[in-house]
């Protein structure tokens, strides 16, 4: 599926950066993919959904 | 008066007036610093206001000016989501930024602040400790935590002023955190008279402030730079893999993240940033 997401010019800077260092050219929708993935692995669905605050 | 997300306003409450700051999208908060009108060295004293009140301040509390003088600047007498708000972390800075994701120029409460008091010839300088409107502190194993009040479009809080004061506010510039729902959104403020029941009430006696420092004045001449104003935003189409729509449909009812798929897809991707990625 598809999902649209918003993101501000400097939250797109600090993922262009990291893509850069994770795997050079790595396009950004394929890092937030991946990041959905690595959430689900993390946190997944017996468990809690994750830590939301600090 | 509407604020912009990466700007701020300094504005004057006088003695008797209540500041009314507004939710317009929701789920934003809001950093505050107060001066005195009569003297800018009369300030917002976090720590003294913590001390008297705990680590976030609620309906009733009085936030305090710094020693050496030290006088009740204002207090809280609305707040339609029923919340605490913080006087126990500093406001957001570049170098928080900077330092957690090695990319500077991120936009930040203290440059905010410093920008918004500008035009009343205060500087940098004369930033402080902040009273974060709906986010509440609090404390385990010692350190302090924090979670964001839950708001909607219209929530507001009330702060009556016990003497003339000068109030800077900003939305938090923070869109990596998830204080803001990892958005910056506007919000509004608004100055009306009290009424006589919230005089009686809540306005203390008047306190004369008879001190010689720097008084804020108005320089119209000068004007903030709002460096990241207007934030620029940007939509990606993502293809996420097999059994997205269930995790998706999991994660709506934790509640945690959002309601709209795009609002939880960015809060999971900021989420796994900070647990893998960030760099302080």
């Amino acid at each position: 599926m598809k999902v649209v997401v918003s993101l501000s010019d400097q939250q797109l800077d600090v993922l262009r950066a990291l893509a850069d260092q994770l795997e050079p050219g790595l396009p950004l929708e394929q890092l937030l993919a991946r990041a959905f993935d690595e959430h689900r692995r993390d946190h997944p669905e017996t468990s809690g959904g994750g830590d939301a605050q600090s | 008066m509407l604020i912009a997300p990466g700007t701020g306003l300094a504005l004057p409450v006088r003695r008797g007036e209540v500041l009314r700051v507004r939710q317009l999208r929701g789920n934003q908060v809001v950093d505050v610093n107060a001066f005195a009108m009569g003297d800018a060295r009369v300030r917002f004293g976090a720590s003294g206001t913590r001390s008297r009140a705990g680590l976030s301040v609620g309906l009733g509390d009085v936030l305090w000016s710094a020693a050496p003088v030290e006088l009740p600047l204002l207090t809280l007498i609305g707040d339609t989501a029923g919340g605490r708000h913080d006087v126990s972390h500093p406001a957001c800075s570049e170098l928080e930024y900077r330092l957690a994701s090695g990319c500077a120029g991120h936009t930040n409460c203290c440059d905010i602040q410093a920008e918004a008091i500008r035009p009343w010839r205060l500087d940098a300088w004369q930033v402080h400790d902040p009273l974060n409107l709906w986010m509440e502190s609090g404390e385990r194993d010692g350190a302090l935590t924090w979670r964001s009040t839950r708001t909607e479009p219209g929530d507001h809080v009330e702060l009556l002023a016990h003497l003339d004061v000068l109030v800077s506010l900003n939305p938090c510039g923070d869109d990596l955190f998830g204080s803001s729902a990892f958005e910056v959104a506007p919000v509004a403020a608004r100055v009306r008279r009290s009424t006589a029941a919230e005089t009686r009430r809540w306005l203390a006696p008047e306190a004369p402030l008879l001190l010689d420092g720097r008084r804020p004045r108005l320089d119209r001449r000068v004007r903030p730079r709002w460096r990241l104003a207007p934030l620029r935003r940007r939509d990606l189409q993502v293809e996420l893999g097999p059994g997205a729509r269930r995790r998706l449909a999991w994660l709506r009812r934790d509640g945690r993240f959002g309601s709209a798929d795009g609002e939880i897809l960015r809060a999971v991707v900021w989420h796994w940033w900070a647990e893998h990625h960030t760099q302080g």
